[in-house]
């Protein structure tokens, strides 16, 4: 009886009853397509935000305590300790190899270049090495897609990078031949582009790695590496072995092998260290934080949005049963004379609420699917992850917009007296 | 026998307008009382309060041992499914649901619908042509049938009907006041408002309101014993 008083109220009033699927529809396709989106979003946001420049630093293990200026590790020559540039590849070989998307060596000198000091930078511009998977393509250019380039990122031999400020100061243009000089030996090379980030890269020269390293003396030599890598915010795990000295001693054998295998950044860079053990690899921490606080307020922006598209779609819900309740009062009057209370009066609008609720839940589902793979493919460039857990999801929430939606008329069909309804 | 309805000091205010005022009345199980009176003389509202409907300004109404004042909406509500049968002069039928399916509504209501007995329902009542049709398809006479069929099918104490013929055409009038006959033989109580004199007349008794208040009672049938 139920189910026929209601398939009949919804068909007989079919137009508005699609009018409110279809806000239904509009506000559970932006929901779950946000909800599939922000599913897969660490991923694909971890991707786009090491466009903003690498988040771990491999450098040689010393004993003190490493200072950096200007990016440039400083201390007496004598004490420099250095990295091998073969020995790079085992950034590739690691657990979550796959995870290092990109990274670019380093090997600080000085140089004269028309009678002024500079800094000289070794490093590799496009760079590919060889993994067990094939050639892997590297360099700063993958790690740093910012850097601004007028003219061309070098190639071939003899060929730099200079930063905008010294070019500018020196009155250099792109195509421009000069001469670095670094104690007796001297080299001349051709400018290939000049380099705008803004920052400390503006006033160094950056040269080929093999060709930084033959001027400097010191063949086959890197002083730090920059690693870019997808990482996995921390969670309770996470922080709890980033308070101990050595996670495998502190965290019970499977909580270890749950972090070890779980690519969060301390965890990658516990790995990198296995993988090099006169190396020391660290957090960019800035780096790592301003992505988590980034997720975190793109996490907030989906969240209100879908609150909203929710909200609406409510109120679409609310519109359609309303006049719904308006166009049956009669009945709902007959009903409650006949003897029925508001729960026999309040199911058949719930569930014609639900019926409309799964409806627009599940056509909501199909149509977000589209919309997150076109948010994918738009916004992030990639391809949507199908999450199919997100169905049921959908239709749970589309129920629940189309209950809530409902409050309301309910509230007014059970005011509804009898006495009234059946006179007008 | 035993009184199943015993209305006391009912009284009706609607602003300065006395609905009812002072109603005193007792009917017996099995009885069939007649409500007259004139337009406005509050006949409607009398029994609009008995069913559970109206609340009265004060008096008390007691049908079966229950006192109907202070009950609360849901405890109406079940009163009324559960001890009353309705019948309107409107019909009062959902639109879309066929003869069985408006029977069963109120079936539903009470316990569980029932189409074999919603059918047997309609075939007491002579309908058991018509179970599968729509209101609309039906005469003014049939309409009223199916709505006493809706009406007994909870075996209600007593059936109130107010107006029941009152749109209904002199041979369709017959036939719902054989089937009250037929009622009141088995020993349904009834209790029916009308101006129609020979609808009041074949009640045991008539009560004539007038301005709210209780005239003359006489008992048309004993008289013509
Ligand atoms: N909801 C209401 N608000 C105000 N006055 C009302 C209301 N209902 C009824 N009345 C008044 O109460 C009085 C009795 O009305 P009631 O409907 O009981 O009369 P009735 O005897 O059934 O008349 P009729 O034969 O025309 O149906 C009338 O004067 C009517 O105007
Ligand atoms: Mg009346």
């Amino acid at each position: 009886m139920l189910l026929h008083l209601v398939k009949d109220s919804l068909v007989r009033r079919r137009r508005r009853v699609m009018l409110a699927v279809l806000s239904l529809l509009v506000g559970t396709a932006l929901i779950s397509s946000l909800l599939t989106v922000s599913l897969d979003i660490e991923d694909k946001m971890g991707k786009e935000m090491r466009s903003f420049g690498a988040n771990i630093l491999l450098a040689p293990r010393s004993e003190s305590v490493p200072v950096e200026i200007a990016g440039m590790p400083v201390g007496e020559i004598g004490d420099k300790s250095f990295l091998n540039a073969t020995d790079l590849g085992r950034l590739k070989a690691i657990f979550w190899k796959n995870n290092i998307t990109g990274f670019a060596p380093y090997l600080y000198g000085s140089a004269t270049l028309k009678g002024e000091q500079v800094v000289l930078v070794g490093t590799w511009f496009e760079h590919e090495i060889s993994t067990e998977k094939g050639p892997f393509a590297t360099g700063i250019k993958k790690i740093s897609p910012w850097w601004q380039i007028q003219g061309e990122w070098p190639s071939g031999e003899g060929r730099l990078l200079i930063g905008r400020e010294l070019a500018d100061r020196l009155g250099i243009t792109a195509g421009d031949p000069l001469k670095l000089e670094v104690g007796q030996s001297s080299r001349d090379f051709r400018v290939a582009g000049i380099v705008s980030t803004g920052s400390f890269e503006d006033n160094q020269i950056f040269v080929d790695l093999p060709e930084a390293q033959e001027l400097l003396g010191l063949p086959g030599k890197v002083e730090k590496v920059q690693v870019s890598a997808l990482t996995k915010p921390p969670d309770e795990l996470a922080r709890r072995a980033q308070l101990m000295e050595d996670p495998k001693e502190g965290l019970s054998p499977a909580d270890y092998e749950k972090w070890y295998c779980s690519p969060y950044i301390d965890a990658i860079t516990y790995q990198i260290e296995e993988a090099f053990p006169d190396g020391q690899a660290k957090p960019v921490r800035q780096v790592a934080e301003a992505e988590g606080a980034f997720l975190g307020k793109l996490k907030l922006l989906f969240a209100l949005i879908a609150g909203m598209a929710a909200v609406t779609s409510a109120i679409g819900v609310t519109a359609t049963m309303s006049a719904t309740v308006m166009e049956r009062r009669g009945e709902i009057g007959l009903m409650k004379a006949l003897g029925a209370e508001n729960i026999h009066i309040a199911g058949q609008f719930l569930l014609e609420a639900a019926a409309i609720g799964i409806i627009g839940g599940a056509a909501g589902y199909g149509a977000g699917i589209g919309l997150a793979a076109l948010i994918s493919r738009q916004v992030f460039d990639s391809s949507a992850a199908f999450s199919l857990p997100v169905l049921p999801l959908a239709i749970v929430i589309s129920m629940a917009i189309a209950l809530l939606g409902s409050a309301l008329p309910v509230r007014r069909a059970s005011r509804i007296q009898p006495i009234q309804a059946l006179k007008g | 026998m035993k009184e199943i309805m015993k209305i006391s000091g009912l009284s009706k205010a609607y602003g300065q307008v006395n609905a009812l005022d002072h109603v005193d009345l007792a009917v017996r199980e099995g009885e069939w009382v007649s409500i007259m009176g004139p337009s406005g003389s509050g006949k409607s509202t009398l029994l609009n309060i008995v069913c559970g409907l109206d609340s009265p300004t004060a008096g008390s109404v007691l049908i079966d041992g229950l006192e109907l004042a202070g009950l609360s909406a849901s405890d109406l509500a079940r009163y009324r499914r559960e001890m009353v049968g309705l019948i309107f002069q409107q019909f009062h039928l959902v639109p879309y649901l066929n003869a069985t399916e408006n029977v069963m509504l109120a079936q539903y209501f009470h316990s569980m619908a029932d189409e074999e007995s919603a059918r047997i329902a309609l075939e007491r009542v002579g309908l058991g042509h018509r179970l599968d049709h729509l209101p609309a398809h039906l005469s003014g006479g049939e309409q009223q049938r199916v709505c006493i069929a809706r009406a007994l099918i909870n075996e209600p104490r007593v059936l109130l009907a107010d107006e029941p013929t009152g749109n209904l055409d002199e041979k369709n009038e017959e036939a719902v006041m054989g089937l009250f006959e037929e009622l009141n033989r088995q020993g349904m109580t009834l209790v029916v408002v009308t101006h129609d004199a020979s609808v009041g007349e074949a009640g045991d008794r008539i009560v004539n309101l007038e301005h709210g208040r209780v005239l003359v009672k006489t008992a048309p049938k004993l008289q013509t014993a």
